[in-house]
């Protein structure tokens, strides 16, 4: 474990099934010149930094990479289950012909959301966090080097399923997509307040199931916008497709498409 | 469960001033962090034991000051805290979140 510049916290990580060699930012060989004996006597260094600057630099950094590429970015941050992977299956097979997409899929174990990507018609790259919970902007960074992202216009990355975790983590994308799904519950929204109140849009998902379900639209959507006014909230169903080409043609809108 | 890499991420800012400081031990970190930030400060602290053993800050303290949620309303842009909702408590309009979401790391003591 290097504790000189935390790095670890990328082990076991891979792209495409292949580890990712995070050692080669950066060496600990001690070939800095200062005088060790020095430092007396306690004191207090004012710091005042983001804890995660160091992501949000990388992040920053993707961002103008995608842009001069001409590409929009989402970040899609849900818990297991929600249907993102089905709901970026339906994207691509009702609007793939007109707008290209990528799709950087992130799990823990496994590349089977890559290809059910794959085989919907988009070129996708997994991201297989190992241990780690969350995608980082170092992840998406090393990604974005290795993928061929010719011709894409959209990029898609979908998070590991996690409504926690990946709320911190600034990728460089356009917009933080939250998506719920209406079996978990209406309550959801302030049940994980952190995500919505960071979300540009809000997803919920599955609403052909609200017949069979405890679950009052009109309410999820009024606790939605009691933690973000702003959030654009989209019911949808990746199933039927209803919902999806609305929320299409906004995306298409805002990424001025 | 992210509270570790986030304490890697606060060590390696913590190690760096500390070196760049010529300093042999870091006695206490003072750290910001907003109270819909998504942490858990138990286990923030239990990663901060975790990740300083055996290091220069085995004996280190952790402080954190935790920010309140608060809001702006909208409207009439009255500020106030909230535990829960962005719902203006004099006017009843939206508003818009002020603080509540800091993940800083403010000073560290060494010697």
């Amino acid at each position: 474990m290097c504790l000189e510049c935390g790095c670890s916290e990328t082990d076991g990580v891979t792209i495409d099934g292949k580890p990712v060699g995070y050692d080669d930012h950066h060496h600990h060989d001690h070939d800095h010149h200062h005088d060790h004996s020095s430092g007396t006597g306690a004191r207090e260094i004012s710091i005042k930094q983001e804890i995660l600057h160091k992501n949000n630099h990388i992040a920053q950094h993707n961002r103008e990479h995608l842009a001069a590429k001409g590409i929009f970015s989402m970040n899609w941050i849900s818990a297991p289950g929600s249907g993102k992977t089905a709901l970026l299956e339906r994207l691509i097979r009702d609007f793939g012909s007109d707008l290209p997409m990528f799709v950087i899929e992130g799990d823990q174990q496994t590349d089977n959301d890559a290809r059910r990507i794959q085989e919907a018609g988009a070129n996708a790259m997994q991201i297989n966090t190992g241990a780690a919970c969350h995608l980082d902007a170092e992840m998406i960074h090393r990604a974005l080097h290795k993928a061929d992202l010719q011709d894409c216009q959209l990029l898609v990355i979908e998070n590991v399923g996690n409504m926690v975790c990946p709320t911190a983590y600034d990728l460089g994308e356009n917009l933080k997509v939250a998506i719920i799904s209406c079996p978990e519950g209406e309550d959801k929204p302030v049940k994980y307040p952190d995500l919505i109140m960071v979300a540009d849009v809000l997803l919920i998902n599955k609403v052909d199931l609200i017949p069979y379900l405890d679950f009052n639209l009109e309410n999820c959507i009024t606790l939605a916008k009691k933690v973000n006014s702003q959030v654009n909230i989209f019911p949808i169903s990746a199933k039927t497709g209803e919902g999806v080409k609305e929320f299409y043609e906004w995306v298409c809108k805002k990424a001025g498409f | 469960m992210h509270e570790v890499s986030l304490m890697m991420s606060i060590m390696d800012i913590a190690f760096r001033t500390a070196r760049d400081e010529n300093a042999c031990k870091i006695n206490k970190i003072s750290l910001q962090i907003g109270e819909k930030a998504g942490i858990v400060v138990d286990s923030l602290e239990f990663a901060f034991e975790m990740v300083t053993k055996n290091t220069i800050a085995k004996d280190a303290s952790l402080e954190i000051e935790t920010v309140p949620l608060k809001g702006e309303c909208l409207v009439c842009g009255l500020q106030f805290v909230s535990s829960e909702f962005l719902i203006c408590t004099e006017c009843g309009n939206f508003a818009k979140a002020i603080s509540g979401q800091e993940l800083n790391i403010q000073s560290i003591e060494v010697e």
